[in-house]
């Protein structure tokens, strides 16, 4: 059964990392893709990002300014509230304190169920190493003060990341730059408003037409939706509880009375 | 669904482990995980150099580990110094570290031992291959004269030297690639304006593109520099009959019909000239030949052009009015590749033309004047043959040849027929004429004419493919260049170089140390009588701060004037002036300013005109095989409009069959909205022949074999957009 | 191939009309190691620096004109009229204001 996310009231980006990209600037040179692959090295015919197309070629000029083609940049949302997080039985998936949404090789059991969970299609299972894998928004590269591996080499100049409020006034000074009337608040950005609350925000009012894939979420994620974790991993221990312990109440009681009836030689009903 | 803010591995995940898998025992508690980039290798070190993935020449930051054989680098990212590249890399600049795999490389000389073509070949040594080189060079000289060797350097910073040895041994016979690309717009520009400029992108407010497609053949900084103009207000319009990146993210595009830009341009000088939107005082001043200019185009009407080009006689109008309300920051882009047809230098100086009415020259936001940047070096003291040609051997075969580029297909064409006099041998460096020049069937009927061919590259292309000894250069991360001057229109000029960052594979050799090892050979030590290391030394003591700031940031940028360069002198042409009339054309016998002529149709068996061009993802030939760019375009495909598929009864990803008058390829059909129906494109590099690159081998088309071969009527440069196919369903036949 | 063949029989009669109208015609390759044997040897070294680049194109062919005037004339030695013209071919095709080709960079 697939699910599809409504848009939530919340704009926020939160307190962490944020990534705004201006798909307008995207030329699909596919820079990032590679870069991306690069730094972390990612098996032929995976990819930790891609670039979305919305096309329609027209001659002429493009009525009021709307583009008629566009290309999206996407990746990873770090969501602040990620299905994926939910999804993972282990907690190899989790958020650290930067609000990055890792995922740890060592826990993960390569499942698949976060790759379900995400409305982004954004994980894959890599295919040497059986984890799950995703952007991790470059740590290590972060750690060595370089910016993500994407927003680099980017030609165009598509992506701004940083802390969130670096992030906030960097778009600032380019719509400044650009020319256009810098905008109070977080009214000019305007994030991909999706329940799961994501960090990567699309700006320039870029279309969302084809956006976001359909997930498919695992069945046992689906009849457990809108419970809480600890509801969800009580009720479930509770029921397996119930089960082992009734799985076992039944084995003896039938050894009892397979003793009884041994001892007795006859049945009793 | 609520998530707490960090949720860690613990006993929640322990009693999830066992619900879900039953497993019991299976989740050991563990302290803080890893996060996802482990256990990818860290960086120790960072060296600067120049990528070479394309002539663009990014800054590179080099992100490397290890010392000495141990020595990797992990990743190549863009020199955050280099203002010409913008700080950033594309695609092909991040793929070049798969060229670092001895797997994709030559890695020792190879003599062939079977016939050219069997890919039978001996490795030997480099002793053995100079010898033979020196050998047959001797003969060659003694039996044909030195012009009896033909050069072929492609666009690298070790060409110089390629160069340098061919004028020390006394060949004229430099044939550049320059010549299957650049040369009919240089030519015009040069004639036109005394130099070829650089276009200010970043701070023009208009800016006509026609043909050149700067979001897929990127120019540094012109693609980033077109985009934040754009994003500032800046208009875009392209006249393309694809529609390119270019052309949908522009604010106007129109399929312009192929062969039609002087009826676009003469009409816009009409408009400008005829309605009076010219700066006078300043045209005067700088021109000369307004007068016949104005003549000219009297009747080069709107309407006229509207019925030549398939352009809405409004949009012209509209188009001419806007750019000269934007100049002198508006410009006609002058573009890169020129490669069009016979009359390419003719259309090109309409360009210029163009140009001169917005008096955008040497101006902001116009077409650059180029900062002079000279690096000091070690001159050329060469000797003399009187037993020796007249000149080179296509010296004649083009009005305007440029003397030290040639013309390719012309040079082909006199080696074929022998004429004027015979050449015998070939030495080619870093370049691919049988990927990338047209019409292959004659680049290979012309090899068959020579006697001995080597080509240096770094790995068997398909000319080192059917050559006679080929031989292993290293990729540009594991070579030392001379310093190079770097022009980066509104970036600036910069001197930049290259060290080696790592160790190169096997026995390779840079075209410095094969040339300066030749020419001892053959007694011409003298001509080479420095080390790579005594002229850098050298260009750093006539460049203050040269060497420090190449150290610390990679490159040293000029803080040079930019614009008002000019500063009063006369333009270097005959006048003095910028010609809008070409007396030294019309001397010559050549139209003084370019008279258009419709293109002819097309051939009732071949109705479709076969166009080139790139994306961003690949160079031209050289880069095609690369792993990571071949995952990107794994392969070619016919673009063809959607009506021109149907009426042929063929869908998007049908096999077709295209077949011009010299050849005939097969590859996959896509279709395209948008595209013109008379057109069709695909992309070069594909359908090679050599089987070492392996992923290209017989995959895609082969572009090349496709085109005829033809070449501009004024400077010999390559057209290769007077090709027509025919297209049918490709079916195996068992 | 037709096409190119009458591109080609085009060019061939027109190189026959052409003339390069204000270039000194002598052989400027042969010009350029006729510089380096008889003036480089003091210019650039005793004498002035000067290379082709030193003067315009005008003044060069002005000083052809006049050989008469030129100051070290008596130290020349033997050197012919042919040589004399292909050495200022080549001083003028490569003068200051001569245009400057661009490379591919």
């Amino acid at each position: 059964m697939s699910k599809t996310l409504q848009p939530a009231a919340s704009t926020s980006l939160g307190n962490g990392y944020a990534m705004l990209i201006d798909a307008t600037r995207c030329i699909d040179c596919k820079g990032c893709l590679t870069s991306c692959k690069v730094a972390h090295q990612v098996p032929p015919g995976q990819s930790r990002n891609w670039i979305k197309v919305k096309d329609s070629p027209r001659q002429g000029r493009g009525p009021g300014g709307t583009r008629q083609t566009v290309f999206q940049p996407g990746g990873c949302m770090h969501c602040r509230t990620a299905p994926c997080l939910d999804a993972c039985p282990t907690g190899a998936t989790y958020r650290d304190d930067e609000g990055v949404v890792q995922v740890d090789r060592a826990r993960c059991i390569g499942c698949g169920l976060c790759v379900k969970a995400c409305p982004y299609d954004a994980r894959f299972i890599h295919a040497t190493l059986h984890v799950a894998d995703k952007c991790d928004f470059c740590t290590s590269r972060r750690e060595q003060g370089l910016q993500p591996a994407c927003v680099d080499t980017c030609p165009t100049h598509a992506r701004i990341f940083g802390p969130v409020e670096e992030v906030l006034n960097a778009w600032q000074q380019r719509l400044a730059a650009e020319g256009a009337k810098p905008l109070e608040g977080l009214e000019m950005v305007r994030p991909v408003n999706l329940e799961t609350q994501p960090v990567l925000a699309y700006v320039n009012g870029t279309s969302q037409a084809d956006w976001p894939p359909k997930a498919e979420q695992p069945a046992a994620m689906n009849v457990l939706a809108g419970a809480g974790k600890a509801v969800y991993g009580l009720g479930l221990l509770s029921l397996g509880a119930v089960c082992i312990m009734g799985i076992n109440a039944l084995r003896e009681r039938g050894q009892e009375k397979r003793e009884t009836e041994d001892q007795q030689g006859e049945r009793h009903d | 669904m609520t998530t707490s803010a960090t949720s860690r591995p613990g006993r929640r995940a322990f009693l999830k482990g066992m619900v879900a898998g039953g497993l019991l025992a299976a989740c050991p508690v563990q302290t803080a995980g890893a996060p996802s980039s482990a256990p990818v290798p860290v960086p120790t070190e960072t060296v600067f150099t120049t990528c070479d993935m394309c002539f663009n020449r990014c800054g590179v930051a080099a992100r490397v580990t290890g010392q000495g054989k141990e020595r990797r680098i992990l990743k190549l990212d863009g020199n955050p110094h280099c203002s010409k590249s913008r700080g950033m890399l594309c695609a092909r600049g991040n793929a070049a570290i798969a060229m670092l795999d001895p797997a994709e490389r030559l890695t020792t000389p190879l003599l062939r031992t079977g016939k050219r073509g069997e890919n039978k070949w001996k490795s030997i040594s480099w002793e053995e291959a100079y010898t033979l080189m020196a050998d047959k060079l001797r003969g060659i000289a003694r039996d044909h004269t030195p012009c009896g060797m033909l050069f072929t350097p492609g666009a690298d910073t070790h060409s110089q030297f390629v160069k340098r040895f061919a004028e020390a041994y006394g060949s004229f016979n430099v044939t550049t690639h320059e010549s299957l690309c650049l040369l009919s717009g240089h030519r015009a520009f040069m004639d036109t304006f005394g130099e070829v400029p650089q276009p200010d992108l970043l701070h023009c407010d208009y800016a006509v593109m026609l043909g050149a497609n700067r979001f897929e053949a990127l120019v540094m900084p012109d693609t980033a520099d077109a985009m934040q103009a754009m994003r500032r207000g800046a208009q875009l319009i392209v006249l393309d009959p694809r529609p390119t990146k270019t052309a949908r993210l522009a604010n106007e595009w129109y399929a312009i019909r192929p062969g039609t830009d002087l009826a676009f341009l003469l009409a816009v000088a009409h408009v400008i000239i005829h309605e009076n939107l010219y700066d006078r005082a300043w045209v005067e001043a700088h021109t000369t030949g307004l007068e016949q200019l104005a003549e000219h185009v009297r009747s080069c009407t709107p309407q006229w052009a509207a019925a030549e080009t398939d352009i809405p006689a409004e949009a012209i109008i509209r188009i001419a009015r806007g750019l000269a309300a934007a100049a002198p920051r508006s410009m006609i882009y002058p573009g890169r590749r020129t490669s069009d047809y016979v009359d390419s230098t003719q259309i090109r100086r309409a360009f210029a033309i163009v140009n001169a009415l917005l008096a955008n020259y040497d101006r902001k936001g116009g077409l650059m004047s180029t900062p002079a940047v000279a690096l000091k070096g070690y001159p050329l003291d060469a000797p003399w043959y009187d037993h020796n040609q007249e000149d080179r051997v296509d010296a004649a075969m083009a009005p305007m040849l440029f003397k030290a580029e040639g013309a390719f297909v012309l040079t082909r064409e006199a080696i074929l027929a022998g004429k004027p006099y015979p050449v015998k041998g070939w030495f080619l460096y870093k370049t691919n004429p049988l990927g990338t020049a047209p019409d292959r069937a004659r680049t290979l009927a012309m090899m068959e004419k020579l006697d001995f061919i080597v080509c240096m590259d770094v790995q068997l292309s398909d000319t080192a493919f059917m050559s006679d000894l080929v031989l292993p250069a290293p990729f540009y991360l594991e070579r030392d260049d001379p310093y190079f001057v770097v022009q980066g229109g509104p970036a600036g000029p910069a001197v930049m170089t290259r060290s080696a960052v790592v160790p190169a594979p096997g026995q390779c050799k840079p075209a410095f140390e094969v040339m300066q090892e030749l020419a001892r050979r053959l007694d011409l030590a003298d001509c080479f009588n420095f080390s790579l290391a005594e002229l850098k030394a050298r260009q750093e003591a006539g460049l203050p701060g040269l060497k420090e700031a190449t150290a610390e940031k990679g490159l040293l940028e000029l803080d040079v004037p930019l614009y008002g360069l000019r500063a009063g002198q006369p333009f270097k042409t005959p006048s003095g002036r910028i010609e809008l009339f070409s007396q030294q054309y019309a001397d010559k016998g050549l139209d003084p300013m370019p008279v258009y002529q419709t293109p002819a149709k097309a051939p009732q068996d071949r109705p479709f005109r076969l166009v080139a061009g790139r994306s961003a993802a690949i160079t031209q030939s050289a880069s095609t095989n690369n792993p990571l760019l071949f995952e990107l375009e794994p392969g070619n495909t016919l673009d063809m409009a959607p009506e021109a598929a149907t009426a042929l009864g063929l869908r998007d990803g049908d096999m077709v069959r295209v077949t011009s008058s010299v050849g005939e390829e097969c590859l996959r059909l896509a279709v395209v909205p948008g595209m013109r129906a008379d057109t069709v494109y695909m992309h070069t590099g594909y359908g090679g022949l050599s089987p070492a690159r392996k992923r290209v081998h017989g995959v895609g088309g082969s572009i090349v074999a496709l085109q005829e071969s033809a070449a501009d009527a004024i400077c010999g440069n390559s057209a290769i957009h007077t090709t027509y196919v025919r297209v049918t369903r490709h079916t195996e036949t068992v | 191939m037709r096409h190119l063949k009458s591109v080609l029989a085009l060019t061939l009669i027109t190189c026959l009309c052409a003339s390069m109208a204000f270039a000194v015609e002598g052989n400027s390759r042969k010009g350029k190691f006729l510089y380096r044997k008889h003036c480089r040897t003091c210019h650039g070294v005793n004498a002035s620096d000067l290379s082709p680049s030193s003067k315009v194109q005008a003044d060069w062919k002005k000083l052809y004109a006049n050989m008469g005037t030129i100051p070290c004339q008596k130290d020349w030695g033997a050197i012919s009229d042919a040589d004399k013209k292909d050495i200022f071919s080549y001083l003028h095709e490569f003068a200051k204001d001569s245009p400057t080709p661009a490379s591919c960079q």
